[in-house]
């Protein structure tokens, strides 16, 4: 099969549209000057390939280029460095042909062995270059030691991938800003300063980077796609989220991410700032423990289900930027099965629901929220708050408690908590991203051992047919309704303000945003 | 004098073998692993095994903490678990931020803060005193943080007088030398430069200065309130001398034994970081460094960063022990004993001096 330009899973731009805000897309180019954008934390490193935070991913979209990209406000898929490419039918090999006269920052062209010379720093442990971090996205996102079996250059723009398992989610996977391609010149010239000195083919040229205060980033002119508008951006590390909002007022910065959920309605109010949301990839839920009395019992498992009104939580404390999770993954995302009918608040169901596990008066536990904000749980402590209300309205007293972020995680993978709160945000807007992650495995706080659900899973992940794998994962959401191994909260889109004369910044779910359709009219 | 500043330096090596100790320790304690922090939401089996082995997290702690000592013994303090930096590059990199920020602060706070607390020992009791405690009172009471995003509303927001984040605009581009941008802007004869790094120095400065004004304040006052009551100032006025060498020249020298003491112990405080005033006003220094590493579990950041505090505080308080001997004949440092006086050192009003990092700053 033969696949070219743009494909996915139907999102398209729809979603801009949708979740889209007052500032209009680029319609005229801009007259170049310094787009100024505010953020929480310095990047970790500059080195794609060995970073999972936001943070330091948002370079890669900058400065690098990926095989292939998503398309724009979606998780939809279109040709990067890669034109075009083939699969076999058993999904075992793919062949991609490349972009030519494209050249890295350093001057060094791009070819099918400066891809090659990529995977096999990434992939294999032994290569000299297999250095500077962790290869996470490699080794546990993308799950790609156990996927691709070699890379080979068939010719100087042509790169061959053999797979030892087909994997459903292989090309969205290839989108993600890990996978970026680094110039093999520069790396192997510097490798100590690799996460320091970034070369790549991006939009923007890497021009110096100020610890705790600033990156730079120029406009590079002889970019093979669009040229960016503005001629330099510059990255500014401003920690706190009112100091942030403050500089945006006081017009130091001209966008920032990281918004108060109390600053966006006063921003609403300001004529010179604009809010963007991001569409939701993501989801709060509340896991429960089924390893332990009296969680191990679906039916107080559904009592929660339908105890709480998730409906009066989601709009009294997520600002309006919230939706009632229906099932683990957004509803646009494949496999969302839309016959299912979700929970419909119902005290006196979930009262006769626990009488009928054994406790007509109720019971108490301890329920953990996390000690940090997530754009999942903006505020959990309220939200924990609200939750426990909702469940003395059933008879259940939840003793609210939390711990350091670190001892909060480790619990929770351990499974020392009885019920808990936590979420996930997606990387690349796969399903098997969200649901392998939560039922797939043993761990990671997972008490639900259903094999039909873990064998259905693995089916989906390595399909690479879109049309069985929607129907698998309606399967497996129909089993997770029924079982409620965990209770999905609620989905958020994730504020960004901008001064009113930025335009063309366009909101990805993935947060995977390219600065360069940004242009200001100032 | 050479002599006993070389005991005391000898005398605090085990001083700072207790603070490597009791760091290393306090660290590894605290729940939650940096390979969890590390991986966050993202933290499996396998993957905690991997980054932990990395780490060299899966070892026993003690042997842990003896390889740590091995590597100070090599003068290597660590390399930064997060970013796979020397610990000491990514610091040096940063003190010069801080220290420019803490050097601004100790100016203001002691020139305001001896000055306040002289006119208010000397008019005690009238308007200058009541003035003087009332933002004393104030400076200590204040919130930083709370401040600091008043001093940015008022300043940046509605004024807009002054920058609200930073050391220098976002679009300023020079070639670093010493790292110190002011002093480099006067190197270079870069006069605009000079003038962005000091309008993005003021609010900080300011806000950071206000602690340790408040306790200078307090110091000076209570210091020249005593000694203005001694014997020998009643004999200097009954000589008929100027009230303001009285105070000067009199009153003030033999009340700065505590007022030095204080500001001494400002310095090693406001050299160790200063995390809200950092954290609110984007300031790139170490104190809101290594406050983030600690949330990481950045062990090698906060082990190292603990170790160089401690050594700061230290000399700090050698250099004002040396001070005391220029201020007060009485006190010398030629017996062998170390530091001798004829007079009590510690009914000086000298504080006694532990090693804290202090949050509230």
């Amino acid at each position: 099969m033969k696949r070219r330009d743009t494909f996915g899973l139907g999102t398209a731009a729809l979603l801009a549209a949708q979740f889209g805000s007052r500032i209009p897309l680029a319609s005229a180019r801009g007259e170049g000057g310094t787009f100024v954008f505010g953020t929480a934390g310095d990047p970790v490193g500059l080195d794609p390939a060995v970073v999972t935070d936001g943070q330091s991913l948002r370079f890669a979209d900058q400065l690098f280029d990926t095989l292939i990209t998503f398309n724009g406000s979606s998780t939809d898929l279109k040709p990067a460095l890669a034109r075009s490419w083939d699969v076999t039918a058993d999904g075992l090999t793919y062949t991609m042909k490349l972009r030519s006269g494209v050249r890295f920052h350093d001057g060094t062209a791009f070819d099918a062995t400066a891809v090659k010379w990529n995977f096999d720093r990434w992939g294999d442990t032994k290569n000299k270059n297999h250095v500077g971090g962790d290869f996470d996205y490699y080794t546990d996102v993308a799950a790609w030691p156990d996927v691709i079996s070699s890379v080979d250059v068939v010719d100087d723009l042509t790169v061959r991938f053999n797979l030892k398992a087909s994997q459903g989610p292989f090309l969205l996977n290839m989108a993600l800003g890990s996978f970026s391609i680094y110039s093999p010149a520069s790396f192997e010239l510097d490798p100590e300063n690799a996460a320091r000195k970034p070369v790549g083919t991006g939009p923007f040229k890497f021009v110096e980077w100020v610890p705790g205060d600033k990156v730079v980033m120029e406009a590079n002119a002889d970019y093979w796609g669009d040229v960016a508008n503005v001629d330099q951006v510059v990255v500014r590390t401003i920690p706190d989220n009112s100091a942030r909002f403050l500089s945006l007022k006081a017009g130091s910065i001209d966008m920032m991410d990281g918004v108060n959920p109390d600053d966006v309605a006063t921003a609403k109010a300001d004529r010179g700032i604009g809010v963007l949301l991001r569409p939701p990839l993501n989801v709060a839920y509340i896991n429960f423990n089924q390893t332990k009395k009296p969680f191990d019992d679906v039916r107080v498992r559904q009592a929660f289900a339908v105890g709480i009104n998730r409906q009066a939580i989601v709009d009294a404390l997520y600002g309006g930027r919230g939706v009632v999770a229906q099932q683990m993954i957004p509803d646009y995302m494949l496999g969302f099965n839309t016959e299912l009918k979700g929970f419909t608040y119902d005290v006196t169901a979930a009262k006769k629901l626990l009488a009928d596990a054994g406790f007509p008066n109720g019971f108490t536990t301890e329920f953990w929220y996390m000690p940090v904000s997530r754009p999942y749980y903006p505020n959990p402590k309220q939200i924990a708050e609200a939750f426990a209300a909702e469940l003395k309205k059933i008879g259940i007293t939840a003793e609210l408690k939390t711990k350091d972020w670190g001892a909060y995680l480790k619990s929770g993978t351990s499974l020392e908590f009885p019920v808990w709160m936590l979420g996930w945000g997606g990387d690349n807007g796969d399903t098997d991203n969200f649901l392998f992650t939560f039922f797939g495995t043993d761990g990671s706080g997972n008490s639900w051992k259903n094999d039909e659900a873990r064998k259905l899973l693995v089916k989906a992940q390595q399909s690479a047919d879109n049309q069985e794998r929607d129907t698998l994962y309606r399967q497996v959401n129909a089993l997770i309704e029924k079982d409620v191994p965990r209770l999905p909260i609620a989905h958020t889109k994730v504020p960004l303000l901008a001064r009113a004369y930025v335009k063309g910044y366009l909101p990805s779910p993935v947060g995977s945003e390219k600065f360069t359709m940004v242009w200001l009219d100032k | 004098m050479l002599r006993f500043a070389i005991r005391r330096l000898v005398e605090t090596i085990p001083v700072l073998f207790g603070v490597v100790t009791i760091v290393f320790m306090f660290i590894h304690l605290i729940p939650g692993d940096a390979a969890l922090v590390l991986l966050g939401e993202r933290a499996n089996e396998a993957s905690l095994t991997r980054v932990r082995a990395r780490l060299g997290l899966d070892q026993p702690l003690y042997v842990q903490y003896r390889n740590y000592l091995g590597s100070l013994a090599r003068l290597d303090i660590g390399t930064s678990v997060r970013t796979n930096r020397p610990v000491l590059e990514e610091a040096l990199g940063r003190f010069p931020a801080t220290i420019e920020l803490a050097l601004s602060a100790l100016v203001i706070s002691s020139v305001v803060g001896v000055t306040g607390g002289i006119l208010a020992g000397v008019g005690r009791g009238r308007m200058p005193d009541h003035l003087a405690r009332f933002f004393s009172l104030l400076g200590v009471s204040i919130p930083i943080f709370w401040l600091g995003l008043v001093l940015i509303w008022v300043f940046a927001v509605q004024l807009q007088w002054l920058p609200s984040d930073g050391r220098l605009a976002a679009t300023t581009k020079y070639a670093q030398q010493t790292g110190f941008v002011m002093i480099d802007a006067i190197m270079q004869r870069n006069s605009k430069l000079f003038f962005d790094a000091l309008s993005h120095l003021t609010l900080p400065a300011l806000a950071l200065s206000t602690v340790p004004m408040a306790v200078t304040m307090r110091m000076t006052r209570s210091a020249m309130v005593e000694v203005l009551r001694a014997d020998y100032i009643r004999t200097a006025r009954s000589k008929g001398l100027m009230e303001r060498v009285i105070t000067v020249r009199h009153a003030f020298k033999n009340a700065s034994l505590p007022v030095v003491t204080t500001i001494g112990l400002q310095v090693g405080f406001l050299l160790s970081g200063a995390i809200l005033t950092e954290t609110i006003f984007s300031w790139p220094g170490i104190g809101r460094w290594v406050f983030e590493s600690i949330l990481n579990r950045d062990y090698p950041i906060v082990q190292g960063m603990s170790l160089i505090i401690a050594v700061i505080f230290v000399v700090v308080n050698l250099v004002v022990d040396l001070i005391y001997g220029a201020l007060d004949p009485r006190i010398n440092y030629k017996s062998a004993g170390g530091m001798e006086s004829t007079m009590d050192v510690m009914s000086t009003g000298r504080p006694n001096v532990a090693t804290v990092v202090r949050l509230g700053q």
